[in-house]
């Protein structure tokens, strides 16, 4: 896809997470809009690089910053560490995360609290961290959500429940952040094929769900999501206020009873008899 | 009566809205298990009332943000009552405070208390709910679906409760527990005085509020028990907000004040 449009010309963005996944799919989409882009990670620091790499040979300023953002003062550590390399921060895009799947019954309080930490903690002390230099540019932040924060999904209750919490987070600081001039928006993501499915024993069988769930377009790719984070770190919606915007294929929109019972059953089923018993 | 036979395990029920879901709990015929951290006067005194009601009380006072906390309130049920068909998750903390000011520690006391603890207690209920099929019921807050002042660490925390708790119905429909949230507005608790004017979310919710007055707790312990019983059979992992209508417009010029005749809608009123 050739973006045409140049949104980010003199900005700096600040992603994390940004060596797999989604991460680097924003940080280009950014950079190829002109921003000079700081890539946070934790492992993979050569993955960060070879994104770093790429964004350099279009010509943009790019940075790769590791931080691990769950220890104690990791996020102010990483803005420090930022501001020797940038002197301004115009968009956040806080995307670093780990979806560990496991049943309620069969969790750990340790596993319960890594969820919390990643997709929660983390969050709020880099967004707090940022504060002062968005602060100053009018900058803006965009969470990255999950539907799994509405609607239960199998095996995802920690991420989840985080997400939930992380989706009113979000609305508390975009209320009180916007006197500020900081904007704060959500993606609210269906599953995406950021690499994560090959680490879960369900994943074959959450792609085949989304696959049959989403004819013809198919389950989304990390190049999805960049566009739609674009929209809502640039001035052009900024009339959007610490708004949610779902981003599933239609997953979560809708129930077809017929495709449903297809599914579960094949294609040739009936139920005349099932239905009334 | 509605919940004879019953046992209903509370957290946080000797005070509030959960002395008030217990006492109508205890008023419709169950049993009682009742959990404080500190309380020990009101649990007291709530054993008092409901015992003289006709009821078994057992007072259990434990810290649930820790599973050792937890493992110690379980193994006084077992040697106790011994049966939980209804487990009221209500017991909350928070520190007021703005996102740009929350700390580390202050954020994760509200989430220990108003998170982790319902999840490692549900959990530990589980064999006792699953033998009759029992009912979960977390008690919410309207800061969880908009946002309050100073609020973000209960309202985000509660937000993930009621989430976490939508994923116990999902997960736990298979042993016939039903799991649902009440969602509450402003209610005259000892936590109003913890915003920093509380008279104002007193008048506020009265003069918005579409019922004219400040919530109480039972407003909201009818929900839930209603929640709690049978005749929410068909209630699955929601979260009812129950919140006097503050929410329900946004009124500019104090329309609803200037225009609105409400001796209309209250018949008799001068």
């Amino acid at each position: 896809m050739d973006v045409l449009c140049r949104r980010f010309e003199g900005q700096v963005a600040l992603i994390t997470g940004a060596s797999r996944g989604i991460g680097p799919a924003i940080a280009r989409r950014l950079a190829a809009e002109g921003a000079d882009v700081a890539l946070a990670c934790n492992t993979n620091p050569e993955l960060a690089q070879a994104v770093a790499d790429d964004i350099a040979a279009m010509g943009r300023k790019a940075v790769v910053l590791q931080q691990d953002l769950t220890v104690v003062r990791g996020p102010n550590k990483l803005l420090a560490a930022f501001s020797e390399h940038f002197d301004r921060l115009d968009v956040l895009v806080p995307a670093a995360g780990k979806a560990e799947i496991c049943a309620l019954e069969d969790m750990t309080e340790e596993m319960w609290q890594r969820s919390f930490v990643i997709h929660l903690e983390a969050v709020l002390q880099t967004c707090q961290a940022s504060h002062p230099l968005l602060k100053k540019t009018g900058g803006r932040i965009v969470m990255l959500s999950a539907v799994g924060a509405k609607a239960a999904f199998t095996g995802y209750a920690a991420v989840g429940a985080a997400k939930a919490g992380l989706d009113s987070l979000m609305q508390y600081m975009a209320s009180e952040w916007i006197k500020d001039g900081i904007r704060v928006n959500g993606a609210s993501l269906g599953t995406v094929d950021s690499g994560i499915l090959e680490e879960w024993e369900i994943g074959p069988r959450v792609r085949r769900f989304i696959e049959n769930k989403t004819v013809g377009v198919g389950i989304a790719k990390p190049e999805d999501v960049a566009p739609l984070v674009a929209f809502l770190a640039a001035e052009e919606s900024r009339y959007l206020v610490g708004q949610n915007v779902v981003l599933d294929g239609g997953v979560t929109l809708g129930i077809d009873f017929e495709q449903w019972v297809r599914s579960a059953y094949g294609a040739d089923a009936t139920f005349a008899q099932d239905a009334k018993a | 009566m509605e919940f004879s036979g019953k046992v209903a395990l509370v957290t946080g029920g000797t005070r509030g809205i959960g002395l008030e879901i217990s006492r109508r709990l205890a008023q419709q015929g169950a049993d009682l298990i009742l959990v404080f951290k500190k309380d020990v006067e009101n649990a007291n005194k709530a054993k008092a009332e409901f015992e003289a009601l006709g009821r078994r009380v057992q007072l259990v006072g434990s810290d649930l943000r820790r599973s050792a906390g937890v493992d110690a309130l379980f193994e006084q049920v077992a040697s106790g009552l011994d049966q939980i068909d209804i487990l009221v998750l209500n017991a909350a903390f928070g520190t007021m405070g703005e996102v740009l000011r929350m700390g580390r520690a202050s954020w994760r006391a509200s989430y220990d208390t108003n998170v982790l603890s319902p999840m490692l207690t549900a959990r530990a209920a589980l064999p006792w709910l699953k033998k009759n099929g029992g009912v979960i019921l977390a008690t919410s807050t309207l800061g969880a679906h908009t946002a309050y002042p100073t609020y973000v660490a209960i309202g985000s925390s509660k937000a993930a409760m009621e989430t976490m708790v939508r994923y116990m119905a999902f997960e736990w429909a298979k042993y016939g527990i039903r799991a649902n949230s009440v969602a509450a507005g402003p209610v005259e608790t000892r936590a109003i005085d913890w915003f920093r004017d509380g008279d104002a979310v007193r008048i506020f919710t009265a003069k918005k509020g579409l019922a004219g007055r400040m919530g109480l707790p039972g407003d909201i312990a009818e929900v839930a028990l209603f929640l709690c019983s049978d005749q929410s059979r068909w209630i699955w992992g929601q979260s009812l907000l129950a919140e006097g209508g503050i929410l329900t417009g946004v009124d500019y010029d104090d329309w609803m004040e200037e225009n609105v005749d409400r001796s209309e809608f209250n018949p008799g009123a001068e």
